[in-house]
């Protein structure tokens, strides 16, 4: 094995495996920056690009690019409050109170290191664990996968503290949003009211570009009119200084990196969820949870750790069994197909310095990214002091074109404006919008997971509830559910808001 | 809690009531093997919007009267005005600008109705630096087209202008 990674090594040192990565972690950025574009889209718009090149050239493109739209999300995210990815949703929290605050290079800085950091750390993982990790992805069922979703749930009251029952019915009405369209087993039609540009649901993408970025130029109009000055970025302290801010934290940047290579290793969770859980696991061990929420740095370092660190994770099923664990390794999959490359243990024998050479780019991926990554988020940071005249409706624009890019469709651009409104309303009643994110990206996978395992048991409920008890992985799950929704209403009694 | 925010969180309590009875009903309409999901959770919202209404109903029975100059306090991940922010200019501005653009590229094309949006919403909030607004409402649509057209191969909408 060592020969074989020596050889990987060797490979991914050439200047055409450099020069490729290179491109595709710039255009990752880019697309990790941009609303409306997804890690998804990126790596699918590159593939026809690499059909020429040799596989491992190809794929060091097809890696750079889905290491860094991982990560590029985070600087939208940070300055201008809209996710530019699903998974950034959660660094939004901190980041850009932070960014509000004069303080968007360190909270960059912070969100680039975490980045970084959670995606070296399970390219690691990747390169000596994958196929031990393997066999623990093959121990999902569906029983366990539900109950990852009832998990998600958890999280949504734990993060509602400031008011429990709006949280939990933020989350449930971003299932219903989840379950518009056909459903997963039976194929019937649900809440379409008979409309065609519903039958295929609606695109998570298009929902979090209109729940945060909507709201987000109304707020940015009325500050301007009642005088609101946007603060001004203030010197950057230098990268080695939020270096060792950063590894002031390294239980926590552990604790995220383990949530988000394991999320990413069950398939079907995706970065967004394994953000969500590592924030609300800093929360819940942090001395401080009330500060959350207000711009620290914990806020940021736990998502955007997990979120990168998902990335190696998820491509452990997928280059080993085959099976894709998100849409983006869905398609890398497809890549690997196209370039002759069948996934298994073939990929680590016969096609060793191809598949190592692989693995070392992502691992170069992810340092190339930090220089890119801060050289377009410092002529970005720029961007909260342009006047809001133009700034305002160059993100509509923004909004309007990253919604049609998903399908082509114009339905898309006013369904996105529907969630905008919706958006607003939350907001002005003063409901988490995060909750109904995580409801719609668990929805689907909630109920279509429950139905699978119902299912297996022939719809035996009793049954399903024995194997959440004795089948291990399914009962550390659910114990962890117990404790995530106890402690969330421990915290709201404590603070004297839980009145039912 | 100051009477504005009490208005305002009675009529979420009340607008998700109606709600959850609306989705209550069409999950009652759906076959039951696609309609289990739904129904469950339909029924959960209605618990917790009568829950919040018995709260609210008893929060404004028991709430004091507003201290002079009471400041609403800021919440987890919203930004809120009270009841008279409800109908508010800039909501009214957003929306009705963004719904008269997206007709708008539908019919003269994503180039051209983009420049004229872009143009248009600078003026309005009041840009009278006409060199910077002209550069800006010019430069930005086409790095857009050229970005997602070109580069990424989008077929973006066109009308009978560009």
């Amino acid at each position: 094995m060592l020969e074989h990674m020596l050889a990987g090594l060797v490979t991914a040192l050439q200047w055409d495996m450099l020069l490729a990565m290179f491109v595709g972690v710039v255009g990752g950025v880019v697309v990790g920056v941009l609303p409306g574009l997804t890690s998804t889209m990126g790596v699918a718009l590159l593939i026809p690009v690499t059909f020429g090149m040799p596989p491992a050239v190809g794929l060091a493109m097809l890696g750079g690019m889905y290491c860094a739209s991982t990560y590029g999300g985070s600087i939208t995210a940070i300055l201008l409050n809209i996710p530019g990815t699903p998974s950034a949703c959660v660094t939004m929290l901190d980041g850009h109170p932070m960014a509000k605050r004069g303080e968007a290079s360190r909270a960059i800085a912070i969100a680039t290191i975490a980045s970084c950091v959670g995606g070296l750390l399970s390219n690691l993982c990747l390169l000596l664990l994958a196929p031990p990790l393997a066999l623990f992805a093959l121990k999902f069922g569906s029983l366990e996968y539900f109950l990852i979703a009832l998990f998600g749930i958890t999280i949504i009251a734990s993060m509602s503290e400031k008011d429990l029952l709006k949280g939990l019915m933020s989350g449930i009405l971003g299932f219903f949003l989840s379950m518009v369209g056909t459903h997963p087993l039976t194929g019937f039609q649900r809440f379409t009211f008979g409309q065609p540009a519903l039958y295929d649901g609606i695109s998570i993408v298009v929902a979090l570009i209109g729940l945060y970025s909507v709201p987000e130029v109304i707020e940015m109009i009325r500050e301007s009119r009642t005088g609101v000055r946007r603060v001004q970025s203030r010197v950057d302290r230098g990268l080695v200084s939020y270096m060792r801010e950063y590894f002031q934290h390294k239980a926590l940047a552990f604790r995220a990196t383990v949530i988000g290579v394991i999320i990413g290793i069950a398939p079907g969770a995706g970065g967004s969820v394994a953000a969500f859980v590592a924030y609300h696991d800093a929360k819940r061990n942090s001395k401080h949870p009330e500060l959350f929420g207000t711009g620290i740095v914990e806020g940021i370092l736990a998502p955007e750790t997990a979120n990168n660190a998902e990335v190696g994770g998820a491509l452990i099923p997928t280059i080993t069994l085959a099976v894709p664990g998100s849409a983006v390794t869905a398609v890398f999959l497809g890549a690997l197909m196209i370039h002759g490359l069948r996934p298994g243990p073939g990929l680590f024998t016969t096609h060793a310095s191809v598949t190592y050479g692989f693995i070392f780019s992502m691992f170069l991926s992810n340092v190339v990214f930090v220089p890119v990554g801060l050289l377009i988020a410092r002529y970005g940071a720029r961007l909260i002091e342009a006047p809001v005249s133009l700034l305002a409706p160059s993100i509509i624009a923004l909004s309007v074109i990253g919604s049609y890019a998903i399908q082509g469709s114009m339905e898309d651009v006013w369904i996105m404006l529907a969630m905008g409104l919706l958006g607003c309303a939350l907001t002005k009643f003063g409901v988490p919008r995060e909750g109904m994110v995580l409801g719609l990206v668990l929805g689907s996978m909630a109920e279509g997971e429950l139905a699978r395992a119902l299912s297996l048991v022939h719809g035996d409920l009793g049954r399903l509830l024995l194997q959440m008890v004795t089948r291990p992985i399914a009962l550390v799950i659910l114990l962890l559910c117990i404790a995530s929704l106890w402690h969330a209403i421990k915290t709201q009694r404590r603070a004297g808001r839980l009145a039912l | 809690m100051t009477s504005s925010r009490l208005g305002r969180d009675r009529l979420f309590a009340i607008g998700t009531l109606v709600v959850s009875l609306l989705l209550v009903t069409q999950s009652f309409r759906y076959p039951a093997e696609s309609a289990q999901f739904p129904r469950f959770l339909s029924v959960l919202l209605l618990v917790l919007s009568a829950m919040l209404v018995i709260r609210e109903m008893r929060a404004g029975s028991g709430a004091p009267p507003p201290a002079p100059g009471e400041q609403e306090p800021a919440l987890a991940s919203g930004r809120h005005s009270g009841l008279r922010g409800i109908a508010a200019g800039p909501e009214a501005l957003v929306f009705v600008s963004t719904g008269l653009y997206i007709l708008a590229i539908q019919w003269v094309g994503f180039l051209a109705g983009s420049v004229a949006f872009m143009l248009a919403c600078a003026a309005f909030l009041g840009n009278r630096r006409w060199l910077a607004m002209a550069a800006w409402g010019l430069l930005f649509p086409v790095a857009l087209y050229l970005l997602f057209h070109s580069l990424l191969g989008v077929q973006l909408p066109s009308g009978w202008l560009i």
